[in-house]
């Protein structure tokens, strides 16, 4: 298959007054895996759309490889899409369905039928090419969807929240038969998604939307472990936001309700700059306070059991809730009520300024 | 025991009443197109009937207005109720409200009111064709709805954008993505126009057209047993559209796609 490359380019988009995309510029590599995420209304879908051809931007344009498809009519771009509602024919067949797109191209009839046939075998359907869509499942129905969007050989793979209307256990499922379909197609693919597991475990890079601004562009790993943005650090994954002041740049300390503290990422800050300290659970290491002298003391509140892990919220000054996750097997050494100190290793807290 | 009883002799008392209410005049009325004269019972009204080019000339007529009548309509809302779908649902209260005006204007008020505001070339305004304008807006109100409730029950939006986006052009999309899954709301549509057409009598008496429902009236004031036979058959087109709409409903009612 035919992989092309995605440049969006300074999009612009309002809906009355209300202005919905600022300024979107996004490239992607051909046989790239993209994932917008977002909040609800933060400006998405109607990213996706605009790309599909179903919006006119208000300003700046779509590029694939270097053409500028911006006017261009979504029947014209050749981009297959799957949809987050049920969008298969109800009165065609599953391979029908997936023949749609063909019979419109003129494709020759066996042509049709090989392509037909490989894609149900690509999407594990072969036994079911002669159901319609009311004797399929919702995880059925939208592999016949997926077929049906790559039978037309698109120069790009658009999914627009394909996984929400399904249950947990399809969901996982499905979004590993979608990465395997796209690493073997190797097509480009514009994936819509408000679910952070889903687009990090399956991306090769994950545009983080918010407010209609591109806020972070970036491979999962540096999405989650670096954030560039404060609203990215608070959306992705879970972390406990610090206030702090930058008390020794050069050697990389914070002072955190009059502590200091280790933050490697203070560097290049300069001293007594006001900073928001980011902490991942994970990262957070805890002591029994009358065993360390460093470290944020607290007040274990709550244990919320995980499985292999605890949650542990530890209260700091009655006035911040640190939350950290420790191995269950040592929970009992931290019950609730008793006195705690939280350290972290200089590199693991994210630095970003107020 | 008594109880069980009582609940299946009520409905059974009732649809037995309601049964004998419908039943008896049609079965009068059959009997009586049967009669001809004393005790002789046989099918000459029928054959005198089929005999009469006035009835075939008025049957041929109303047909064909029917058949005018449901293409035109459904050409000129298909796309309407399509449009409201997808793009102008804030405009669905207005078309809502002039799909419910030939129920509150009275037939005769519309047929006044036509004849005033139309004027126009003579095959249209001088002959039966313009009656397919009345019967475009007295069918209005059910072919309005038939497709509102089809169409609300696709997701119209998503299948066009798939359409879409898989290559079709507007028209493709409507013939291959749309219409096929209308296809039980159509012939509902299509009957209930022709049903009412080939009984509509005010428009076509007042205008001094020979229709069926004319051809009817004007039978039943001169043949009695003709006019029953006559009767009987007008029923029977009515029931067939009915029967014919019960049938495509259950038959090509859309199964949308959703989680077994």
């Amino acid at each position: 298959m035919k992989t092309s490359g995605l440049h969006i380019r300074g999009v612009n988009k309002s809906f009355a007054d209300m202005e919905v995309l600022h300024s979107i510029s996004l490239e992607s590599k051909p046989g790239e895996f993209i994932s917008l995420l977002g909040p609800s209304g933060c400006g998405k879908t109607t990213l996706l759309r605009i790309v599909a051809g179903f919006e006119r931007p208000d300003s700046g344009s779509i590029l694939i490889d270097d053409r500028d498809i911006t006017l261009s009519p979504a029947e014209h771009r050749n981009m297959g899409m799957v949809f987050q509602a049920y969008s298969l024919f109800p009165h065609l067949t599953a391979a029908e369905n997936i023949r749609f797109g063909l019979r419109l191209r003129r494709t020759p009839k066996s042509r049709q039928q090989s392509i037909v046939d490989d894609l149900l075998a690509l999407a594990g359907l072969s036994a079911h090419r002669d159901r319609y869509p009311h004797q399929l499942s919702g995880g059925q129905q939208q592999r016949v969807a997926l077929a049906r969007a790559l039978a037309i050989q698109p120069v790009l793979l658009l999914l627009d929240e394909p996984l929400s209307a399904l249950d947990a256990k399809v969901r996982v499922q499905l979004r590993e038969e979608i990465k395997r379909i796209q690493r073997e197609t190797g097509i480009t693919t514009l994936f819509v998604t408000h679910d952070q597991e889903e687009a990090l475990s399956i991306s090769d890079r994950v545009a983080v939307m918010h407010d209609g601004r591109l806020v972070q562009f970036d491979t999962p790993a540096k999405i989650y472990h670096r954030p560039t943005d404060s609203f990215v650090a608070g959306f992705i994954g879970t972390s406990t936001r610090l206030e702090g002041r930058v008390s020794d740049a050069h050697n990389g300390r914070v002072d955190i309700l009059g502590i200091s503290m280790p933050a490697a990422g203070v560097q290049g800050h300069s001293d007594r700059a006001r900073v928001n300290v980011y902490v991942r659970p994970e990262a957070i290491e805890l002591h029994r306070a009358d065993t360390v002298a460093h470290g944020l003391e607290g007040r274990v509140l709550e244990h919320t059991f995980l499985g292999a892990t605890t949650r542990v919220q530890v209260a700091v000054h009655d006035c911040v809730t640190l939350l950290a996750d420790i191995q269950s097997a040592t929970a009992h050494r931290f019950p609730v009520g008793s006195q705690v100190r939280a350290a972290w290793a200089p590199e693991a807290p994210r630095i970003l300024t107020t | 025991m008594k109880t069980r009883l009582l609940r299946i002799a009520v409905p059974g008392l009732l649809l037995g009443l309601c049964s004998l209410y419908f039943l008896v005049p049609l079965i009068a009325t059959g009997v009586f197109s049967l009669w001809d004269g004393a005790d002789r019972y046989n099918l000459s009204a029928y054959t005198q009937l089929f005999h009469d080019p006035g009835f075939r000339d008025s049957l041929l007529l109303s047909v064909r207005l029917a058949v005018l009548s449901v293409v035109i309509s459904l050409i000129l809302l298909v796309p309407t109720v399509y449009w409201i779908q997808l793009r102008g649902k804030r405009l669905r209260p207005v078309m809502e409200f002039i799909a419910v005006l030939p129920f509150v204007v009275p037939a005769i008020a519309l047929v006044e009111g036509l004849t005033s505001l139309y004027t126009g070339p003579e095959w249209l305004v001088g002959s039966p064709n313009f009656l397919i304008v009345a019967y475009i807006i007295l069918a209005l109100p059910y072919t309005y709805n038939a497709l509102d409730v089809g169409m609300r029950s696709l997701d119209i939006r998503t299948l066009s954008e798939a359409a879409q986006n898989l290559g079709a052009n507007w028209p493709t999309l409507m013939m291959r993505a749309i219409l096929p899954n209308l296809i039980g709301t159509l012939v509902g549509a299509t009957l209930l126009t022709f049903a009412i057409v080939m009984g509509e009598f005010t428009f076509a008496n007042v205008l001094l057209f020979n229709t069926f429902a004319v051809y009817i009236n004007y039978i039943g004031q001169t043949s009695g047993t003709q006019a029953a036979a006559l009767s009987l058959l007008s029923f029977t087109i009515t029931w067939l559209a009915m029967l014919g709409i019960l049938l495509t409903g259950h038959r090509s009612q859309v199964q949308l796609g959703g989680a077994r």
